[in-house]
């Protein structure tokens, strides 16, 4: 669902739905993060989340893997580790059931990956398939990351390069190649927990995982919950393979467009930005890579360790005071 | 003109089709798509492409003219934006339109006004070099507008127009923008601090 349309529904979520509150909701409805977050006691919060998304493969058994690495994002997104998940499927009646299958057996592996358990699930009919899981997440409740931790002075960082919804988009249009594709692939199917335990044990300010809105909506979710200005700097943004070549043919999905008209208006653009690039970070992903803040003592710590584990992270900007997002 | 139908083609198909039509050549020709983003995509290609574009909205959609390309003399938007960009005070004013009707008194010989002078606009040689629309301004660059194709030649021969993105969503018409770029306060305030003559009408 675009920005726009989602934000109108949920703007009158308070006069149909009865406020409800407690004090053991550290995130819920209000807060709109990435997932809920109950504290149980001090020593445990659970997260809990839930997430579908129609095919992004051909492959069955890669789009249930990619469907579940990119449920199970939202707890690494809040700092937790995964315990349970469930499946959330719905099929056509005619779909043949080895595709099923496929679709289940990539879940269960990706589930097994992070550690969890495949706990259950519901199935239902419907014409276009989807697949995705409900998560249940653990995390001490004062290491839970959030959207709205970042201050004037961090640095920003992202752990996957960008370019999975251009890729797929071309791809759906015969147009992508299959080397650009099969990276993209890859890329979804990468879970975020190894960059999300580093996040949490270096002391990372604020976390967020980047899917449907785009680096710019999501950067801006940061800005405005955190009330900072994020400055990101363009030349340092990372692309997959061909996810530029591919904007400057303008293969964009219909979701660009969209979150152009959310977010533009809180985005000032610097002169040298293109608008294919532009256009670009404005781009859907699909299972992306979490997107942190830290204090610049704590960044050079996240580059050495992820420099030694061989974990990708880029540096893409700085945290300002102001409001909004600054490209440079 | 060869009328590509693209209604009802999901993003990217409506481009693709454009591509191939364009690498095809021989003169101009017309995509008509269902959604804004379609028109905004093939639109965005085909100025990439230097060719120069006009889109207008109809009862099914949106209908994308396409014309000029590579291999002619004619110069899309690309490169005279680019060439613009030098900062020499002959390139043309910073005009702002902060109402759909020019002057105040009598809103209809206003519009009036405002007709006669976005055409004369187009018509004279030292034409804006960026145009900010603000308020009620911004319903000129809108599906609808009586001078929309006065702007559209206008962002055809280098323009930039920048149209207010708060107002736009304050009468509820980002969707409706079919010339110039939705913009915001930065990018306005610079451009008006930073020029060395702006207009208000």
């Amino acid at each position: 669902m675009g920005p726009e349309a989602l934000s109108d529904i949920l703007e009158c979520f308070g006069d149909i739905i009865p406020v409800m509150h407690d004090e053991h909701v550290m995130y819920g409805l209000d807060s709109a993060d990435d997932a809920a977050v109950y504290r149980v006691s001090e020593d445990l919060a659970v997260i809990l989340t839930v997430d579908f998304l129609t095919p992004v493969a051909d492959d069955p058994f890669t789009y249930g893997a990619i469907a579940a690495a990119n449920s199970m994002s939202d707890v690494y997104a809040m700092g937790g580790r995964v315990v349970l998940a469930l499946n959330v499927a719905g099929f056509p009646e005619e779909m043949p059931h080895d595709l099923i299958t496929g679709i289940f057996q990539g879940g269960a592996s990706k589930i097994s990956e992070a550690g969890a358990i495949l706990a259950g699930g519901h199935t239902v009919m419907s014409k276009e398939p989807f697949y995705g899981l409900a998560v249940l997440g653990f995390a001490k409740p004062s290491e839970v990351l959030s959207k709205d931790g970042a201050n004037a002075g961090d640095i920003v960082f992202l752990s996957k390069p960008l370019g999975t919804g251009i890729i797929t988009s071309a791809a759906a249009g015969n147009a992508a190649s299959e080397d650009h594709l099969k990276s993209a692939m890859e890329s979804m199917l990468r879970l975020n927990s190894g960059c999300s335990g580093m996040a949490v044990s270096m002391g990372a300010t604020a976390c967020t995982d980047v899917t449907g809105f785009g680096l710019a909506g999501h950067v801006l979710e940061i800005a405005d919950r955190s009330g900072v200005m994020m400055t990101i700097d363009i030349s340092s943004l990372p692309f997959l393979d061909g996810a530029e070549e591919y904007a400057e043919n303008w293969l964009f999905p219909g979701g660009t467009c969209r979150n152009l008209a959310a977010f533009e208006s809180k985005i000032r653009r610097g002169k040298d930005v293109e608008e294919e690039i532009f256009r670009l970070i404005h781009t859907p992903e699909t299972s992306g890579g979490l997107l942190l803040t830290a204090p610049e003592a704590v960044a050079g710590r996240l580059r050495d360790y992820a420099e030694e584990h061989g974990m990708e992270l880029y540096d893409i900007g700085r945290v300002e005071e102001g409001t909004g997002l600054n490209l440079v | 003109m060869d009328v590509i139908d693209a209604k009802g083609l999901p993003c990217p198909q409506p481009v693709l089709l454009t591509k191939k039509r364009i690498k095809e050549g021989s003169g101009g020709f017309v995509v008509l798509v269902s959604k804004r983003e379609q028109a905004a995509n093939v639109a965005g290609y085909a100025r990439s492409m230097n060719c120069s574009v006009q889109i207008e909205g109809t009862e099914e959609g949106y209908r994308v003219e396409v014309t000029g390309g590579e291999d002619t003399v004619e110069t899309g938007m690309k490169d005279v934006r680019d060439a613009s960009d030098g900062e020499s005070p002959e390139d043309g004013c910073v005009l702002v339109i902060n109402s759909r009707c020019m002057g105040s008194g009598d809103d209809e010989l206003g519009e009036i006004l405002t007709g006669a002078f976005m055409h004369t606009l187009t018509e004279i040689d030292v034409p804006p070099r960026t145009v900010i629309l603000y308020n009620s301004g911004v319903k000129l660059a809108v599906k609808g507008s009586p001078v929309i194709d006065d702007l559209a030649a206008l962002e055809s021969s280098g323009a930039d127009i920048l149209v207010c993105g708060t107002c736009l969503d304050r009468f509820g018409l980002l969707e409706d923008v079919l010339v110039g770029r939705v913009s915001n306060m930065y990018t306005i305030a610079e451009t008006i601090l930073l020029s060395r003559k702006t207009v208000t009408i």
